[in-house]
């Protein structure tokens, strides 16, 4: 074996603060090879930032790091800072997460990419700039002639990242470490950023240190990772060894908590209980301990190390390593359990009574005004937020709505909420139409049955406040009396499988998933029918979503709520929905049974959203033709005429310039592809992969459509 | 751009019409120039009162819309802004005295803030360091002194500095003084009349600045883009003087330009006790002076003091700032 | 369990324990306000007592702080003038925080016609110079006792603007967080929103406004005083004091040493303490109330 580029032996990382001192990465050892793609994988918290920024030498002051990092051989703990920046941006670089706060805002993006070519080599101004205009061509900035003068908030968020990618490479360094690169991104983005960060490490024959915590991501482009749980490395070699003879019950779980595309709807996802225990007081046995369903007294008495498991390169850190192997157990064995909170799951897919509508939209449009300037604000467009959209969601039924940020899915949700009529277009909630609801009483009424469960639990709790009084409120409002309070929210936190003993507690002091729980129990405090949940884990660290979806799927079938679940992950939607809608620049391009959508995409937005989404498989993630759309998204305030997406649209350019013209100028209507008979909307169909779904309906009686695009050319 | 600077200019000019007549109205109720006369000895003779105070539309005889229409029209059709009770015309009076609160305070607040600049700089770079902690006491001690105690303070060292070393190094009556007639002479003379109160302002201008920009240097210094720009290669010391300094000095520059502004009216401290004859001190005599027309005058320049400081603050901003000169935003701008 | 629940509250004790420099503020200022309240039994002078025996008299033994140019013991007058500035600097500052609160939050909230009103007004009032108009209001009033109340009431009118701004600015920002949004779709009507999660969420930024808006105050009243329109004769206070004193500064320096020395002191305090509460609050100086 060649020597490593990068080699890092018993890495520790403390950080000093207020409660104590935090152990953060303990005992961290692992090397780089020259070219390869080696990953992190770590839930927040799991110390993989601070092994980033150690390596690099940019932790902050209040750290100290202790071990060794050896790169090309030279120790680079103790080193001095002038040392360090030698090599820095030079034989090693860094891609940051956020890439707005990431850029300096007073400077263009050019005096930026220029002034890392300068640092390192002395060139002429000329020179440089043409090598910095080549750097953004090779990481697809259009225009990069005129981008160069650009700042950086004139840029969209992909195309900071690739700024950064490009300032990363521009010295040619033997190692780039990017710091979840992606994760801000969109899928469409996030597929071309990747694309773009592997070209760029095969161009330079760089080495990637990838730290992320999306394992679709790892198996799309790692040769090897290494997981990270508690600042210790639990299970690491080959992606195809972790990824299909996982070792380590932690790595079970994470891989087992994920919904995958090809899984049927009735199961429940593997979740893992608890959280992750903090690093203030290092554990004394297995961190993983008291998540783990294989944990016995060996466990809880001291820590294990990692031990090889197989050939060439697969280790893990398990006390039962042994038993794991020889029973080749897996997270069907640890995890996957037919009950939710201690009650049994009912093991069916839910059945809307298509008789009831609670909620229909028709046609609605919602405009904002667009602002420009921030010394001299003035008016200058309009944002066409949401631009003539039909939805209906029938009684227990989960309609997913997907999208990327920016179509226009939250102010779907908001202007349902606001129960205000839009701006053009009828709303109707359990039959009602908003615009009739003329007195306070009566919109009071409607609220009771319809609540919201947001994004980013931390925020939607009122830290000020303790657990009681988060639940109690929609209570207060509705003049319940003190003992009836008492009462439902003891029996609102069971419901959601929070102790009793937590109402005491403030919302500052719940980790996010017990947070999540909290928000799940006040909305459903009223005995809503509808809940619109809106990306309700996508804040959340990847093992505690799933039992939130759990929770979700459960609460459903036993209280027959009706969901509008908005998210832009597909493989969940698919896994929770009975009916998606997909979402782009303010309309819904595609509308149909999951099923059908799904094995299905007639339109080529849906394609690439679904070709873009990283898979946690591997093989299959590296075999896949992707269908990744150009470019970015275009400003609601001026979406392109004719059908939104043909600046992007890959099927266009297999088209006929004749037919292109279509695309261009005529906007698309959803036109069903597939019917349904309305005699048996009692019970769906069951498709058949391969059959296909063409047997299943029939044109002659009286149909409505159960599958629809906006494409000229869908069919 | 032209038309959404005039609405504001507009804006502003309505603000300051509104406060202008509000300071009159209470001006003319509460100040009383008829007393002045009063109490002279020996007495004057009613009538000869009345006309003085009726030429100078001063009269409280007349009822208050006549003398409103008089003082306002004078303003709008002639820029005149009326008359002391004893005389003199304010227009001309503030001309002279912009000019005295100029020279005052420019050298005095450039200073301040400069040095400001360089001692929070210098501290957010070693938080919690000895120096840190001595220039944060000393500039909360700066704020906390009342500036004409730290005036007279500064005369009373200065005078005894004066008395031991036997010479007249600091000058502390006015702008100028008695000076020899060779080249530079004149200049001299005033730069040690102006060395007091540049002194002071400077203080309470350091002590000002150095707490702003060591709060928003903080803040800069703990951002993402310094990181960058060390990931980059840039020494600590690089990326702070280069990427970080740069963004702090949005705010503090903003924080500049009101204060210059303010600072017109609002030195009238350092003016009575050094013998400026400036605005402050004006604004003052004015309402000891039960001078009606003269007090509104400096209250109409005070309003356009702020206003200014205000728009020079929003074109540093959009001048310095990129983020500035081309945001956008959009949403929902209301709930409820 | 029920330590957990109070933790947050001693964190920020503790915070602020480590801010000597706070502490020490705090300690004197309570010792100023004992000093205060007790004054009356300190002296044998009242503050309005005129000793025939001694006009402008050097400290003694009889009048350790000096005797004012009427005969009036400066001991007891400091005392007085220390009350009296407090009472100003307390009575202004929680009414000014107040009205900031008020204007502020329900701009922010509220938005539309009712916010552009508020600020027109808030930039009406900044743009009259406060300064002149209290001094042409207050050092033109009939004197007497009451005096210092309209000088509380023309300081409040005119010192809860920048506030007001601050607070609209922070409301802003809570306003962001999607529990405002949630206690909407609860059907919460806006008053008790803003006084339920918007006020309680920028407490921390209110409590240091209002610490700092009595040193504010303080100043103000003792500028005004300098000119002479501030507490009317025969009450006092510091800043009436040190405005006397320091025409005579190299004369007479005792009339001007005392009210200085304790001026400056209490307000130096009072900062230290605003700062130290914001430190305390506010570790990383970013604004409150998110999550």
């Amino acid at each position: 074996m060649p020597t490593p580029l990068l080699e890092v032996h018993n890495l520790n990382v403390r950080y000093a603060n207020e409660a104590g001192s935090l152990h953060a990465v303990r005992g961290l050892s692992f090397s780089l090879q020259a070219g390869e793609t080696l990953a992190l994988v770590g839930e927040s918290g799991s110390g993989k930032s601070a092994t980033a920024t150690a390596i690099m030498g940019l932790q902050p002051d209040s750290a100290r790091v202790e071990g060794s990092i050896r790169l090309h051989g030279e120790q680079l703990v103790g080193a001095d800072d002038a040392t360090l920046s030698l090599l820095r941006g030079k034989t090693m670089a860094m891609v940051f997460q956020d890439p707005l706060s990431a850029m300096t805002p007073v400077y263009t993006v050019g005096e930026q990419l220029m002034e890392t070519i300068q640092i390192h080599a002395s060139g002429s101004l000329n020179d440089t700039r043409a090598q910095a205009i080549e750097l953004l061509d090779l990481v697809g900035i259009p225009e990069p002639h005129q981008r160069i003068n650009a700042y950086p908030h004139e840029f969209s968020g992909g195309m900071r990242q690739r700024v950064l990618i490009a300032m990363a490479i521009a010295n040619n360094p033997d190692v780039i470490i990017a710091d979840e690169p992606t994760t801000a991104l969109d899928v469409t983005i996030q597929a071309q950023v990747l694309d773009v960060l592997q070209t760029v490490c095969e161009k330079t024959n760089a080495a990637l240190l990838l730290i992320t915590h999306d394992l679709g991501v790892v198996a799309r482009v790692a040769d090897r990772a290494m997981v990270m749980y508690a600042g210790k490395i639990v299970e690491q070699g080959r992606v195809n060894d972790l990824f299909y003879n996982s070792q380590m019950p932690y790595t079970m779980g994470l891989l087992g908590s994920l919904p995958r595309m090809g899984n049927a709807r009735t199961t429940t996802l593997s979740a893992i209980k608890g959280n992750p225990p903090s690093l203030l007081t290092p554990p004394t046995g297995c961190a993983f301990s008291s998540r783990c369903p294989m944990a016995d007294s060996m466990c809880f008495e001291h820590e294990p190390s990692l031990i090889k498991v197989s050939e060439p390169e697969h280790w893990s850190a398990c006390v039962h390593h042994d038993i794991i192997k020889r029973e080749s157990i897996t997270h069907v064995d640890l995890f996957q359990s037919k009950t939710i909170e201690g009650r049994t799951i009912a093991p069916v897919t839910s059945s809307p009574d298509k008789n009831v509508k609670v909620l229909e939209m028709s046609c609605v449009k919602k405009h904002y005004p667009l602002y420009k300037g921030g010394v001299f604000r003035r008016r200058v467009g309009t944002v066409y937020a949401v631009d003539g959209i039909d939805l209906t969601i029938y009684q227990g039924e989960t309609l997913g709505l997907v999208g990327e940020s920016g179509c226009g899915k939250s102010t779907t949700t908001l202007s349902i909420l606001d129960l205000k009529p839009p701006t053009h277009g009828t709303i109707s909630l359990f039959g009602d139409e908003v615009r009739t609801l003329d007195s306070k009483q009566r919109r009071l009424a409607l609220r009771r049955k319809l609540q919201i469960v947001f994004q980013d639990p931390m925020s939607s709790l009122d830290p000020r406040m303790s657990v009681f009084d988060l639940i109690a409120e929609p209570l207060r409002v509705f003049n319940y009396s003190a003992e009836d309070m008492a009462a439902r929210v003891n029996d609102l936190l069971q419901l959601v499988g929070l102790d009793a003993s937590y109402v005491a507690r403030f919302a500052q002091q719940l980790s996010g998933g017990q947070s999540q729980r909290v928000c799940i129990a006040r909305a459903l405090a009223l005995e809503p029918q509808l809940l619109i949940l809106d990306e309700p884990v996508s804040a959340l660290d990847v093992s505690i979503r799933a039992g939130i979806v759990n929770l979700l799927h459960e609460l459903k079938l036993s209280l027959g709520l009706s969901y509008l679940f908005v998210a832009h992950d597909l493989a969940l939607i698919k896994h929770i929905a009975d009916r998606v809608a997909v979402m782009y620049l303010g309309k819904i391009v595609e509308t149909g049974t999951v099923d059908a959508v799904y094995e299905h995409p007639r339109h080529p937005y849906t394609q690439c959203l679904l070709s873009a989404m990283p898979i946690a498989d591997p093989k299959l993630e590296r075999s896949r033709v992707r269908q990744i759309p150009i470019g970015e998204l275009p400003s609601p305030a001026s979406p392109p005429k004719g059908c939104h997406f043909h600046t992007r649209c890959p099927k266009k350019t297999t088209l006929t310039s004749a037919q292109q013209r279509l695309c261009v100028e005529v906007s698309p209507d959803l036109k069903p592809v597939q019917f349904l008979p309305v005699k048996s909307t009692q019970e769906l169909p069951v498709y058949d992969k391969h059959l296909g779904t063409e047997t299943h309906y029939d044109r002659t009686t009286e149909t409505t459509p159960v599958h629809t695009a906006a494409c000229h050319y869908s069919q | 751009m032209g038309y959404y600077l005039l609405k504001r200019f507009l804006n502003y000019a309505i603000l300051l019409v509104v406060a202008t007549n509000l300071s009159w109205l209470l001006a003319v109720t509460q100040l009383n120039p008829r007393s002045l006369y009063e109490v002279s000895n020996p007495p004057i003779d009613p009538v000869s009162i009345e006309n003085n105070l009726l030429s100078r539309n001063l009269s409280d005889a007349v009822p208050l819309g006549e003398r409103w229409v008089i003082w306002s029209s004078s303003i709008y059709l002639e820029w005149n802004w009326g008359q002391s009770p004893r005389g003199g015309n304010v227009g001309e009076e503030i001309g002279r005295r912009i000019w005295v609160s100029v020279r005052l305070i420019t050298l005095g607040s450039l200073l301040g803030a400069g040095l400001g600049v360089l001692i929070g700089t210098w501290n957010a770079r070693r938080q919690y360091g000895l120096s840190d902690r001595v220039f944060t006491f000393l500039a909360l001690l700066g704020l906390s002194i009342p500036s004409f105690v730290i005036a007279n303070l500064l005369q009373v060292l200065a005078t005894q500095f004066n008395d031991i070393t036997n010479t007249r190094f600091f000058e502390f009556v006015g702008e100028t003084g008695s000076h020899g007639n060779w080249f530079g002479a004149q200049l001299l003379d005033r730069l040690q009349h102006l060395l007091l109160p540049t002194i002071a302002l400077t203080i309470l201008g350091a002590a000002f600045f150095s707490r702003i920009q060591r709060n928003v240097m903080l803040d800069s210094l703990n951002s993402g883009f310094v990181r960058t720009a060390r990931a980059k290669g840039l020494t600590r010391s690089q990326a702070i003087n280069r990427h970080a300094l740069r963004v702090s000095l949005i705010p503090t520059s903003t924080y500049f330009a009101f204060s210059v502004a303010t600072l017109f009216v609002g030195a009238a401290f350092m003016e009575i006790i050094f013998s400026f004859h400036g605005m402050g001190e004006y604004a003052v005599q004015t309402i000891q002076g039960h001078d009606v027309h003269g007090a509104v005058a400096t209250a109409a320049f005070g309003g356009v003091c702020v206003l200014s400081g205000a728009l020079l603050a929003d074109f540093m901003v959009a001048w310095l700032d990129p983020r500035v000169r081309s945001a956008s935003s959009s949403g929902p701008s209301n709930y409820g | 369990m029920d330590d957990v629940a109070i933790k947050p509250k001693r964190l920020l004790l503790k915070r602020f324990l480590r801010n000597k420099t706070a502490v020490v503020g705090l300690i004197i200022i309570m010792a100023l306000i004992v000093l205060a309240l007790i004054g009356p039994w300190l002296s044998p002078f009242s503050y309005d007592d005129v000793d025939r025996q001694a006009y402008l008299k050097p400290p003694s033994f009889q009048h350790p702080m000096g005797t004012t140019q009427s005969g009036r013991d400066m001991w007891a007058l400091t005392l007085h003038g220390l009350r009296k500035s407090l009472v100003i600097g307390l009575v202004v500052a929680l009414l000014s925080t107040a009205i900031a609160a008020v204007v502020g939050s329900f701009a922010a909230y509220y938005g539309g016609w009712l916010e552009r009103f508020s600020l027109w007004i808030i930039d009406l009032l900044l743009v009259i110079p406060s300064f002149l108009l209290i001094a042409l209001i207050a050092g033109n009033s009939s004197g007497g006792s009451s005096s210092w109340l309209l000088l509380v009431l023309l300081l409040t009118l005119f010192g809860w603007m920048l506030s007001a701004r601050v607070v609209r600015s922070l409301t802003q920002s809570v306003r962001q967080n999607e529990y405002i949004a949630a206690a909407r779709y609860m059907g919460l009507s806006g008053p008790k929103i803003i006084v339920r999660h918007i006020l309680p969420n920028i407490a921390s930024l209110l409590i240091i406004d209002a610490t700092l808006n009595v040193s504010g105050a303080i100043l103000a009243e003792t500028s005004l005083a300098y000119f002479g329109f501030g507490v009317q004769p025969p009450d006092t206070s510091l800043g009436t004091l040190l405005g006397d004193g320091a025409r005579q500064l190299s004369s007479f320096p005792w009339l001007f040493a005392g009210p200085a020395t304790i001026i400056v002191l209490l307000i130096l305090s009072v900062n230290a303490v605003g700062d130290g509460l914001r430190d305390a609050f506010d570790p990383s100086s970013e604004a409150s109330g998110k999550g």
